[in-house]
């Protein structure tokens, strides 16, 4: 069973760090670490997706000298699928970090208890 | 590849970018003539005056090391960048990375020599302008497709010998577009982090 | 290239557990923005040169900076207080050494 595993590798460590990732997210109280746990998750589903694209043996696809055969490339709309992933991560985590900056301004403090704690006896 | 055979993505994702900038803009967003007009509590409008002035006393006031380095980099990491956009169909890069390398080397040119230089050149209405120019020569530029795509009609956009500059149709002027409006998202979000006005 | 690879997934892997086991903000932020680092020199071993270019400059440049910024809006940067406080003590014990010593 584990045969497969070993064989593609990459994808292992892609769902080792998916899974980093996501327990950072749910389980730190601080809420920037939180946010790089977002990063790190999405940075996994990235390398899952390109590790798909690659086939042993051929090049990267940008035509040089002419050869303009199918064979010679790798897959390439998995790298289009992940440019736009990139760029989609990097908006959602200025508009988490911003949102951070507010909720600091409000309550002044980072933790997710204290938050949670103020709102109840604010009674939201 | 992203700007021809899926070029309706790359027109979501300058949507979605165009969504955060402005959803930043909503949040950080403070401006010092309206605060007083209207009733805030006054306390969170004399802590955000504070937070300003405190960030402008951080400025580098002349800073030797950093001017000198930066005057030496951001020539050069600009023309990298407008390198990288203009090549996109020839050589690794395109818009994206292009924008980013440019909204970097703006970034380090406002750390290096302060606010008031840098809002000869970048101000608001200048962001304002090349983002809605930007996307809607992206919008306009593929409205083509649809009258000639489905209709088996004849393209008449030259696409010359592969390997040359101006060849391959409209990529080069989408590779444009999509880099001008990066470069502007990646400036607003670090000024509005930093100072919340332009 | 297969070894390359792997030694580079390990740095990955140790980078990502690190930034959930530190207790300093910029501690956290610094590990991260490796990380980032070494997932642009992943994309060069897996052929992508495009994704390398915009990984570099987007996660080890202006997310980077954007962590950093909010860091310093938030005062969870800690260093400068307590340099001062170093320095001045350090100062003192300098100069009423001898004195003190005797």
């Amino acid at each position: 069973m584990g045969s497969n595993l070993i064989v593609n590798y990459g994808e292992a460590v892609a769902m080792i760090l998916f899974v980093i990732g996501f327990a950072n997210l749910l389980l730190q109280n601080n809420l920037i670490k939180k946010i790089i746990g977002l990063n790190i998750m999405d940075s996994a589903v990235y390398l899952f997706l390109a590790e798909k694209g690659y086939i042993v043996g051929r090049t990267v696809p940008i035509v040089v000298n002419g050869v303009q055969s199918v064979e010679a490339y790798i897959n390439p709309i998995p790298a289009g699928l992940v440019l736009t992933g990139i760029v989609v991560s990097v908006s959602v985590s200025a508009l988490m970090l911003s949102l951070t900056i507010r909720l600091y301004r409000r309550y002044h403090t980072l933790n997710l208890d204290e938050i949670a704690a103020l709102l109840q006896k604010e009674g939201l | 590849m992203i700007l021809d055979y899926r070029a309706f993505d790359t027109f979501g994702e300058s949507n979605v970018l165009f969504v955060a900038t402005i959803t930043v803009l909503v949040l950080l967003h403070f401006n010092k003539k309206q605060s007083k007009a209207v009733s805030e509590t006054q306390e969170i409008s004399k802590r955000q005056a504070k937070e300003a002035a405190l960030d402008r006393s951080f400025e580098p006031k002349n800073d030797p090391i950093l001017q000198c380095v930066a005057k030496f980099l951001v020539p050069l990491i600009l023309i990298f960048g407008i390198y990288v956009v203009l090549n996109g169909h020839l050589s690794p890069g395109g818009g994206f990375s292009g924008g980013a390398i440019m909204g970097a080397g703006l970034i380090l040119y406002l750390n290096a020599f302060g606010f008031e230089k840098t809002e000869r050149f970048f101000t608001e209405k200048t962001y304002k302008w090349i983002s809605f120019a930007a996307l809607t020569t992206y919008c306009l530029c593929k409205t083509y497709s649809f009258y000639c795509g489905a209709n088996h009609l004849e393209s008449h956009i030259p696409l010359g010998i592969p390997g040359h500059i101006l060849s391959s149709g409209l990529i080069l002027i989408l590779n444009i577009c999509v880099g001008c409006v990066v470069t502007c998202t990646m400036y607003t979000f670090y000024v509005m982090f930093r100072k919340g006005d332009f | 290239m297969t070894t390359f690879q792997i030694i580079l997934f390990i740095f990955l892997i140790s980078c990502a557990i690190a930034v959930s086991c530190t207790k300093n903000l910029l501690n956290a932020v610094l590990v991260y923005m490796s990380f980032s680092l070494i997932m642009s020199l992943v994309w060069v071993t897996l052929e992508s040169p495009d994704l390398a270019i915009t990984e570099a400059a987007v996660g080890a440049g202006i997310t980077s900076a954007l962590l950093f910024i909010t860091l310093k809006k938030v005062n969870a940067i800690d260093t400068a207080e307590k340099y001062d406080d170093f320095l001045r003590d350090g100062d003192e014990d300098y100069l009423e050494g001898g004195e003190a010593n005797e």
